[in-house]
């Protein structure tokens, strides 16, 4: 019996374990600080160079997509440098240089689309905003944790007795996170945020170029991906419009 | 006295009595006329015609025309009129149609009867001449007929099409909406304009859905004392065209829009009754209809067809810095309400822009930092004007300027950028710039009304610019992030230990419900547990050569062997006895079985062991284990 336990925790740890935290190698570091000698030296398309191989390595990395936002702001590139800001506010969501720089980036756009979802639903996507899905499944984890060990020292050593109120305080704090996990999920991946990536982007009726125009976008505005073929995308904007876009002409927050 | 008095009141009655009733019995006979504009016409060519009845009192209905093969008529209103002279009243009512010779002929409108006055009144025959081909000019003098005070009718004008793709349930009446312009910039004057087309006798009442236009400032003309009507032509049907509502709608930013014009209603009357009411002439004056309240309507609710509209971006070209998305066509003035001050003593400049446009929303001309002058916004005032179809009017700024330092000082000039769409250029007035002449004074500043605090002396920092935050130049630390993951990962390993810990102790109250049931079933579950373990510390005591050592493994190996088969047999472990087990043991394996006779030797051993005292050998210790053992291991597949 002791034998077969030990041999599941050896397991669970090995399974568990192996995810190790990529440290930045040293080479690595000089990369990021020529980097950002190029930035100071306003040559914006090298330093963008740069920070996007960092980027690549490192996708945790907020600071990579936060600097490679600034070289695409640079360079004018306003639908680059919203998906970078975009794709750091989601490792960082609490960062005010990655929110302000993301606001400014979005306010020197020419079009605008008015936000017709109801209050709770743009309440919902702020808050689920400021965290992140790592945040997000430590505290359904340590939930869990809390919940399902209280439960097994009450049928180890307890057996028999009724449920007090701290279980059931940790049964509503369990529910309660996994509730959380689920929509941060949802509107992690089910959702899936894109940023135009041209200066006007046609937004048609089906996904074929013989399909009538519904609207246009212009370059750096966000839409939500609902529906992904091989060329087409099935988009859905905050006043509500929908439409198929081509992929080539947006980048997805979230690739 | 009194009999002069009464014979004078009664004189004066008797005048009054007659000047009331004279009038009444000096009133002509009801009479009906028909009058054409023109006796001849040419084909397509519309002419006027007008019946006239006049004396007539109470309602009158538009009388039914008995219209001849190969002329085409229709009803285009009504008019009144009554006049009282030198005591005589007069009234007469005329009713207007168009008709229109489809072919060339003479054309003879037979007598028809017209209800007046509870008469019945009979008209003329009337011939008129329709000559070859005219190309539907419209006829000169078509006058219209519809409630008083209206002018004549517009004349006909040139054929007109049909909205393109708009199909009307019926073509006999049907609403326009249409603008002005389909493209246009932001804040730019587009008027949408509803026409109600009809050939019925119509009554227009009012929206009965509002159109909806999101995207737009909108700004609505107020309605003409009277709907604007003309006569046209669709398809070479004659219409009235009524001019019912216009807006004006200024749109916020650049997009394709597409305006839903809402849904108007209408009634139109269908054929003239014959019963009269005393109240019909009451109610009978519709906007441009001539039908009776009482009479019969049918009710149509009228659908426009959706609008687009394509609003382009501003030009980059040219835009000046201070271009605040005003548009239109923009003059500026600007005065201050002095030119000789003190120190500390404020000076308003008054800025007056006017023109056409959305003034509305014009922004006060910017004003640049100053080190000799505080600067404050006072006051601003909108006075909106609707000229014919354009929104105008103008707004005026007040800004107070508080000299800081005496001598000269020049309030420089201010500009405000406009775009104009019709030249498609940008423009930009200035304010002439402004000289004062500042004396040295010690007094405080005091503010004009409205600036009276003194929270408002104190400037607001102003951010002068705004750019991207800088680049972070620092990772996070490497500890920091490795401790997040860290954390991370003991979660998952803690939730699974604590779910691992949760199924074992369901296992654990599954098991102790089962043997809760059946106690042998436990006995017999543990037996190989409990004879494993005491083997291990037989093995141990058998090295030993110690007498007492050697005697108390036979006791051990006595009570564990008596143990074990106990708990298989059910049996008390404490009232077990060697008779007992052998006769267990004899009915499990039978008498023959090699194992009965070992277990047999193991409880001689045993005997012997404890009675004889230690004169066992060890080759017999290591027999009665391996014995123990191999009673174990069988009787854990026979008993299974």
């Amino acid at each position: 019996m002791m034998k077969a336990f030990f041999i599941m925790v050896a397991g669970a740890m090995l399974l568990f374990g192996g995810q190790a935290c990529a440290a930045l190698s040293a080479s690595d570091q000089s990369l990021f600080q020529e980097a950002n000698r190029l930035y100071r030296g306003d040559n914006y398309e090298q330093a963008a160079a740069g920070y996007q191989k960092l980027a690549a390595a490192y996708p945790g990395e907020a600071v990579f997509q936060f600097n490679l936002g600034n070289a695409q702001f640079r360079l004018k590139h306003t639908g680059a440098a919203i998906l970078a800001y975009e794709k750091a506010c989601m490792l960082s969501p609490r960062s005010r240089d990655i929110r302000a720089n993301l606001d400014f980036a979005l306010s020197q756009l020419e079009y605008r689309i008015e936000d017709k979802r109801s209050w709770y639903v743009r309440a919902g996507e702020d808050w689920l905003g400021r965290i992140t899905e790592a945040e997000v499944t430590m505290l359904a984890l340590l939930a869990g944790f809390l919940f399902f060990g209280s439960w097994a020292l009450a049928v180890w050593f307890r057996a028999g007795r009724p449920w007090g109120g701290l279980h059931k305080a940790l049964l509503i704090f369990f529910l309660t996170s996994l509730v959380l996990f689920a929509a941060k999920r949802v509107e992690t991946h089910m959702i899936r945020d894109a940023i135009v990536m041209v200066k006007q982007a046609e937004v048609r009726f089906g996904p074929s170029e013989g399909d009538r125009v519904a609207f246009r976008l212009g370059e750096g505005l966000k839409v939500y991906v609902i529906d992904r073929r091989q060329d087409w995308s099935r988009i859905l904007l905050v006043n509500g419009d929908e439409g198929w876009i081509q992929n080539s002409k947006i980048a997805e927050v979230l690739a | 006295m009194s009999t002069i008095r009464r014979r004078a009141r009664l004189a004066f009655f008797c005048m009054a009595a007659a000047l009331l009733i004279l009038p009444g019995s000096l009133r002509a006979e009801p009479e009906v006329a028909v009058i054409f504009n023109t006796r001849q016409a040419a084909v397509g060519q519309e002419v006027a015609l007008t019946i006239r009845i006049s004396g007539a009192q109470g309602n009158i209905q538009a009388p039914h025309i008995p219209v001849p093969d190969g002329l085409e008529s229709f009803y285009t209103g009504r008019s009144s009129n009554l006049s009282f002279v030198n005591g005589v009243s007069s009234s007469s009512v005329e009713f207007s149609y168009v008709l229109v010779g489809r072919r060339p002929g003479s054309f003879t409108l037979p007598a028809f009867d017209v209800q007046a006055g509870g008469k019945n009144l009979k008209t003329e025959p009337v011939t008129f001449e329709v000559t070859g081909q005219g190309g539907g000019v419209p006829a000169q003098g078509a006058r219209h007929a519809a409630s008083q005070p209206q002018g004549p009718l517009a004349p006909a004008s040139a054929v007109q099409e049909p909205p393109a793709a708009f199909h009307p349930e019926d073509d006999n009446i049907y609403v326009v909406a249409a603008v002005d312009k389909t493209t246009a910039y932001p804040n730019e004057q587009i008027k949408l304009s509803y026409s109600l087309y009809t050939r019925y006798d119509t009554r227009y009442e009012g929206f009965s859905e509002e159109p909806e236009m999101s995207g737009f400032w909108i700004e609505e003309f107020p309605p003409d004392k009277e709907i604007r009507r003309d006569t046209v032509r669709v398809h070479g049907k004659p219409y009235v065209r009524a001019e019912i509502r216009q807006i004006a709608l200024f749109p916020t930013a650049p997009a394709d829009y597409t305006i839903r014009p809402g849904t108007l209603k209408a009634s139109i009357r269908q054929e003239p009754q014959q019963s009269q009411s005393v109240f019909d002439e009451f109610f009978n004056d519709s906007f441009f209809s001539g039908g009776g309240f009482f009479s019969r309507r049918e009710n149509r609710l009228l659908k426009p067809a959706e609008v687009q509209i394509k609003v382009i971006p501003f030009p980059e070209e040219g835009k000046p810095a201070n271009f605040n998305g005003a548009v239109g066509s923009f003059r500026m003035t600007a005065v201050t309400d002095k030119d000789q001050v003190k120190q500390n003593e404020p000076v308003t400049l008054k800025i007056q822009i006017e023109g056409e446009g959305n003034i509305e929303t014009l922004k006060k001309p910017g004003v640049p930092e100053m080190k000799n002058f505080k600067v404050y916004e006072s006051d601003s005032a909108t006075d909106l004007a609707k000229n014919g179809f354009v929104i105008g009017g103008k707004k005026t700024f007040e800004v107070v300027f508080i000299p800081l330092e005496a001598g000269e000082q020049f309030i420089p000039k201010l500009s405000f950028s406009y775009f104009d769409p019709r030249t498609r250029q940008y423009l930009t007035l200035f304010t002439p710039g402004f000289k004062l002449s500042v004396a040295e004074s010690k007094e405080a500043a005091v503010l004009p009304q409205g600036l009276v605090s003194p929270e408002d002396l104190k400037k607001e920092i102003t951010k002068e610019g705004q750019d991207i935050h800088y680049i972070a130049e620092r990772l996070d630390s490497a500890p920091r992030r490795s401790a997040a993951a860290q954390a991370s990962r003991v979660l998952w390993i803690l939730n699974f230990l604590a779910l691992l810990a949760l199924a074992a102790g369901f296992l654990r109250q599954r098991q102790e419900q089962v043997f809760a049931k059946d106690a042998s079933l436990k006995r017999r579950k543990y037996a190989r547990a409990n004879a494993v373990a005491k083997l291990a510390s037989l093995k141990k005591m058998a090295r030993s050569e110690d007498s007492k050592e050697i005697a108390r493994f036979f006791e051990e190996l006595d009570k564990a062997l008596t143990l074990y088969l106990s708990d298989k047999f059910n049996l008390s472990a404490f009232g077990a006895t060697r008779h007992g087990l052998e006769r267990e043991i004899e009915a499990a394996l039978g008498r023959e079985h090699e194992l009965y006779r070992d277990v047999l030797k193991v409880y001689s051993l045993c005997e012997e062991a404890r009675f004889g005292r230690g004169a066992v050998s060890s080759e017999h210790r290591h027999e009665a284990l391996v014995i123990f053992k191999k009673t174990v291991d069988i009787f854990e597949k026979v008993l299974k």
